[in-house]
């Protein structure tokens, strides 16, 4: 048992960033996400989340830290030739080690997972080992999993979601490995996960989304909640552009109601 | 009031990080385009984004090839020709904005391209805050105007905030003098 001597409780302004490289979201975050947290990014379908999470890598792998993407929903090959073409992406960074990309067919095929409809407990742990063993034996300080929401459609009962979200987050964090983890809702959701444990558990949480006003689409991103560090809690547009994701706060119009509405 | 042929002088006095409002007399309008783009530009490391919501950027580039006006370090963002479905194919130079009314996509795309071609000095001009105000309540313009000019500032670009003497409004005047730190208005030569 933890006695009162073992507990250090590091203050908020004394717990190290991981700047995220991405300019916007370090001045929203006040410096960056604080090292070994685990955040979700969450949204749905054309909000960025993809580009925004790879972009976070690719700014780490460049400042000498190794970074790690699991590939859930797509290849990561094709995922790469879909995402805007970086002015700042260096291909070199992925043949030094320090960019890494695995699809989780070939983490579940190694793990005998492949044509598993359903993971047992056991299995979830043999997934969340071997993420850990990827971790350590390369070393990665930042990581992103794209998406979470994708594995727990084979876990099936919140349970099982709450025991491999907890599980991955602890052991991440244990390893002050710094992570982005993708969750997919639907544009009508009223929460911020598919399954409503993800949110409760993760220490950040950052909500993309798109809004409608006045007929116009505008990509939005609002940090919703950050252990470990003081943030704005303000919305903001986004662009995805060459030079990287951009933000802008999002304009209120002196408290005009502006017709905006989430999508 | 000044005679279009002496804003370049007055330009000349302007230090950067300087707002400044023009309000153009419309025969003078393409005269102004031309003093903002070459010869406050001539021979310095400086480049303009010129941001349109009145005309589209093909025709004043038009002009400018009329006048043999050098484009190479214009950039324009041009938020009509979406509107206007005047865009058959992207065109070198030429970022687009889908509508007017998407002000903080402006923004977003300005910061772009400071960010893109990096230069020593940069000028942006919006052009104009009249037609701004026909696709925008004031209240949301005048947000938009304050949140660009002082991250402007903080680029140290000099801007340059066009408007229409024709089109003179009590509003958007009072607007104009809360944000920018001067106030020319340009008549005609002619």
């Amino acid at each position: 048992m933890e006695t009162k001597d073992d507990i250090s409780i590091i203050p908020d302004e004394k717990r190290e960033k991981c700047v995220t490289g991405i300019e916007g979201l370090d001045t929203i975050l006040n410096g960056g996400i604080p090292r070994g947290n685990s955040v979700l990014i969450t949204g749905s379908c054309g909000t960025g989340k993809t580009t925004l999470s790879l972009e976070f890598l690719v700014h780490g792998a460049r400042k000498d830290e190794n970074c790690l993407f699991i590939s859930v929903t797509e290849a990561s090959e094709k995922m790469l030739n879909n995402v805007v073409p970086y002015d700042f992406f260096d291909e070199s960074l992925i043949e030094q080690g320090k960019l890494n990309f695995v699809d989780t067919p070939d983490i579940y095929e190694e793990l005998g997972l492949r044509d598993k409809s359903e993971f047992s407990f056991k299995e979830i742990n043999e997934l969340v080992d071997k993420i850990e063993e990827l971790v350590v034996e390369n070393d990665i300080e930042r990581l992103v999993v794209d998406s979470v929401t994708s594995i727990c459609f084979q876990l099936k009962t919140e349970e099982k979601i709450r025991d491999f979200m907890l599980n991955l987050m602890k052991t991440l964090s244990s390893h002050g490995c710094t992570s982005l983890l993708v969750s997919e809702i639907s544009p009508e959701a009223e929460r911020y996960s598919q399954y409503g444990v993800e949110e409760a558990i993760a220490d950040g949480i950052i909500m993309m989304g798109n809004m409608e006003r006045q007929g116009d689409l505008l990509r939005t991103l609002q940090v919703v909640k950050m252990r470990g560090t003081d943030h704005s809690r303000a919305k903001y547009v986004l662009d995805l552009t060459a030079v990287g994701v951009l933000l802008v706060p999002m304009l209120k119009g002196g408290g005009f109601d502006a017709g905006g509405e989430n999508k | 009031m000044i005679d279009v042929k002496e804003l370049p002088e007055k330009l000349e006095s302007l230090e950067s990080g300087s707002a400044v409002a023009l309000k153009v007399d419309v025969e003078a309008y393409f005269d102004v385009i031309t003093a903002l783009t070459d010869d406050f530009t001539r021979g310095k490391e400086m480049q303009v984004i010129y941001t349109t919501s009145t005309i589209s950027s093909s025709t004043i580039i038009q002009v400018l090839d009329a006048f043999d006006i050098d484009r190479s370090k214009v950039q324009f963002v041009d938020a009509v020709s979406y509107m206007t479905m005047g865009v058959d194919k992207q065109r070198e130079g030429v970022t687009y904005v889908e509508s007017p009314t998407m002000l903080e996509n402006l923004s977003l795309k300005i910061e772009y391209l400071l960010k893109k071609y990096p230069t020593e000095k940069n000028t942006v001009v919006i052009d104009s805050i009249d037609s701004l105000a026909i696709h925008n309540n004031n209240r949301i313009l005048s947000e938009f105007m304050h949140i660009l000019i002082s991250n402007l500032r903080s680029h140290d670009c000099y801007t340059f905030v066009m408007s229409v003497s024709e089109q003179e409004s009590e509003d958007i005047d009072n607007m104009l003098a809360m944000v920018c730190d001067d106030f020319i208005e340009i008549s005609s030569s002619e």
